[in-house]
């Protein structure tokens, strides 16, 4: 029953995601092609190496994605996206009506609600994140305009800003180098984890440079406390999220 | 496994991971337990589809391909990685389409080019789109397409605008010669550029007109609207024209001498092999691999019947294109000598896939035990393909009638 009820809702939010997420965000949204954010990223590095540009990029891990999506705060994403009131009762009673309950030495204990977290195989669930997601995408926006972070510009007119690009929970940051923009990406990420419940697994993480010096680079890794990453890097390896078990998916009960 | 940016796709070390996972994929499969049946599957729908994420995004060079495909190869004909078998059956032969009388296994170049025909076709319609505006921030824009041969482009570019255009593998420019512009009201098609009248685009046919012409990225509905006759006021020269050229202006105010602008349709891109629903890799697939030569309908419909288990199917096919390891083929192979051909049942004539299946008393026996079972009595013709013909043709009246 949940598992028809998901998909219908899941289907209705297909249709106007697009509206309310914004163009960094290149998959699961209609009419945007998974690889496109795959594009800009490699076109921005390649660039950046031919004509000897300093963007700094760090690529974000959230340590459990999708489980620690704070509910609460979910709901009141959508009602700031003016999401009817009816919408959002069917989907905190689809996402949030779930119990649990843990098995201890071979008995089960008392049921208790579940707070936190997206299912892993709810076709609602990846939309639900973009929801999430989006307003790490405001912070940003919200940084630049008050002039704490500076993004790429891409070409010589300088015409396409980036900031970030997100693919559902990779997230990958694009900036010019500084030390305010390296303060500001920490401080960013460390407020969203606050908001959403999205905890950044810093140790993950991973700082690169291009045409940037080695030490300037460890510096700055050091200051937000991850790792120092290399060119060429790996995103994208969506085989977390597609290869969901279907043992998984029936266990959690529907 | 995730896509790597900020390599060089020319390099062998970038595919290492592609080919590594489909090495480790083929190290589990226990090959010797396998038939070919099950191997064709395997190999059409697990290993070709592995390097699929890499290939829509990148174009591999020649040699990954081949590579790549002689991993394949092995695995398809050659079954077990320890000892080296007969190929039996031709590789081209096998990556042919199905419909063609092939077994369907994709060839990995003209799919990753068809992959690649998407981005440009996603170029073309989908303009508003992030990515393309950093491509344009980056490259910029001439007659309505992103500028290419620039010194600074990337090896991603480079390698899309090669299948965009002309290029050396013997197709032509497939990508260009498959698009159209459709025009409506003509405020978004350019006029020179657009490939929206006639076999090229204007300023192919008509090139001295294009480099005299002063505005060159003007849209139809402009020349329109001015007046496209040979007096027009659209056509405005950097100089007096001679008159040879005077003539191809009236040639070309000829060829629009019929257009009518539709005002309530807006331009659009048509892609000639599925006017309908746009840009498909499978129709570029097809129309990148497909041969010329006549195709007999009715064998290649019956060999794959639902019905019928792969493997058995593959075994007809086989036996159909004389690809079964009988005496012959393998004295053929120099594997037996002249003096071993004999029929395995002992009835002293030399084994052929014909005989083994039609000729020998064995055999012939079967045939007849078989048309007494099903109540008729034909005469059995003497090729196996008439045979089958026959056979499958029999089965589909039988269904008819029961």
């Amino acid at each position: 029953m949940h598992k028809v009820l998901a998909k219908v809702l899941a289907n209705r939010l297909q249709e106007v995601i697009g509206s309310v997420v914004s163009d960094s965000q290149s998959t699961f949204v209609k009419g945007k092609k998974f690889l496109d954010g795959i594009l800009i990223a490699n076109e921005t590095v390649d660039e950046a190496k031919r004509m000897k540009k300093e963007p700094l990029m760090f690529k974000v891990d959230f340590a459990k994605a999708y489980d620690s999506v704070d509910l609460n705060y979910l709901d009141s994403v959508m009602a700031n996206m003016n999401f009817p009131t009816l919408w959002r009762k069917w989907i905190s009673e689809c996402v949030g009506a779930a119990v649990a309950s843990v098995l201890v030495n071979g008995s089960p204990t008392e049921e208790f609600p579940i707070e936190r977290g997206l299912r892993q195989g709810d076709p609602l669930s990846p939309f639900l994140f973009l929801l999430v997601a989006e307003c790490f995408n405001i912070l940003m926006k919200t940084m630049v305009e008050a002039d704490m972070y500076t993004g790429y510009s891409v070409g010589g007119m300088g015409e396409v800003h980036l900031t970030h690009l997100q693919f559902v929970d990779d997230t990958l940051i694009i900036g010019k180098k500084s030390w305010q923009n390296v303060r500001s990406m920490r401080a960013v990420l460390l407020l969203f984890e606050e908001i959403s419940g999205l905890k950044v697994n810093f140790n993950k993480s991973m700082l690169t440079g291009i045409n940037i010096s080695d030490s300037w680079v460890s510096k700055a890794a050091m200051v937000m406390n991850c790792r120092m990453g290399s060119i060429p890097f790996f995103i994208l390896g969506a085989s977390h999220w597609w290869g969901f078990k279907e043992a998984e998916f029936l266990e959690t009960g529907c | 496994m995730g896509l790597p940016i900020g390599g060089d796709s020319r390099k062998l070390s970038f595919w290492k991971p592609v080919v590594d996972h489909i090495v480790a994929r083929l190290s589990s499969w226990n090959n010797k337990f396998l038939s070919f049946g099950g191997r064709l599957v395997l190999l059409k729908f697990v290993l070709s589809s592995l390097p699929v994420y890499f290939l829509s995004f990148f174009k591999a060079p020649a040699g990954i391909i081949s590579s790549i495909e002689s991993i394949f190869k092995r695995f398809f004909c050659e079954g077990s990685e320890d000892h080296r078998k007969i190929a039996w059956t031709n590789w081209d032969f096998v990556c042919v389409l199905k419909e063609e009388g092939g077994l369907g296994v994709r060839r990995l170049g003209e799919f990753n080019m068809s992959l690649l025909g998407k981005w440009c076709w996603s170029m073309l319609t989908d303009k508003e789109g992030l990515w393309y505006r950093v491509l344009k921030a980056r490259y910029g824009e001439v007659g309505g397409r992103l500028r290419e041969g620039g010194r600074h482009d990337s090896m991603w570019w480079r390698s899309i605008c090669r299948v965009r255009g002309r290029v050396g593998e013997g197709v032509g420019s497939w990508f260009d010669d498959n698009v159209r512009r459709l025009v409506g009201d003509g405020r978004t098609t350019l006029f020179w550029f657009d490939h929206w009248i006639g076999e090229t685009p204007l300023r192919f046919k008509f090139p001295r007109l294009f480099d005299l012409a002063i505005n060159k990225e003007c849209t139809v509905k402009e020349m329109e609207s001015l007046g496209w006759e040979v007096e027009g006021r659209a056509w405005e020269w950097r100089r007096r024209l001679l008159a040879w050229e005077e003539d191809s202006v009236r040639e070309c105010s000829e060829v629009l001498h019929n257009i009518v602008l539709q005002v309530d349709v807006t331009d659009s891109w048509r892609w000639l092999l599925d006017p309908v629903h746009g840009y498909s890799v499978r129709e570029s697939y097809r129309f990148l691999t497909t041969s010329c030569e006549q195709v007999d309908r009715s064998l290649v419909d019956d060999v794959w019947h639902r019905n019928i288990p792969e493997k058995v199917s593959l075994f007809v096919w086989r036996l159909l294109r004389n690809r079964l390891p009988s005496k012959d083929n393998l004295l053929r192979r120099n594997i037996l000598h002249v003096n071993d051909l004999a029929c395995v049942t002992g009835c002293g004539a030399s084994e052929t896939a014909k005989h083994l299946f039609l000729d020998c008393d064995l055999s012939y026996s079967m045939w007849l035990l078989i048309w007494n079972w099903i109540g008729i009595s034909v005469v059995t013709p003497c090729q196996i393909r008439d045979h089958f013909i026959q056979v499958s043709f029999m089965d589909r009246g039988l269904l008819a009638f029961g």
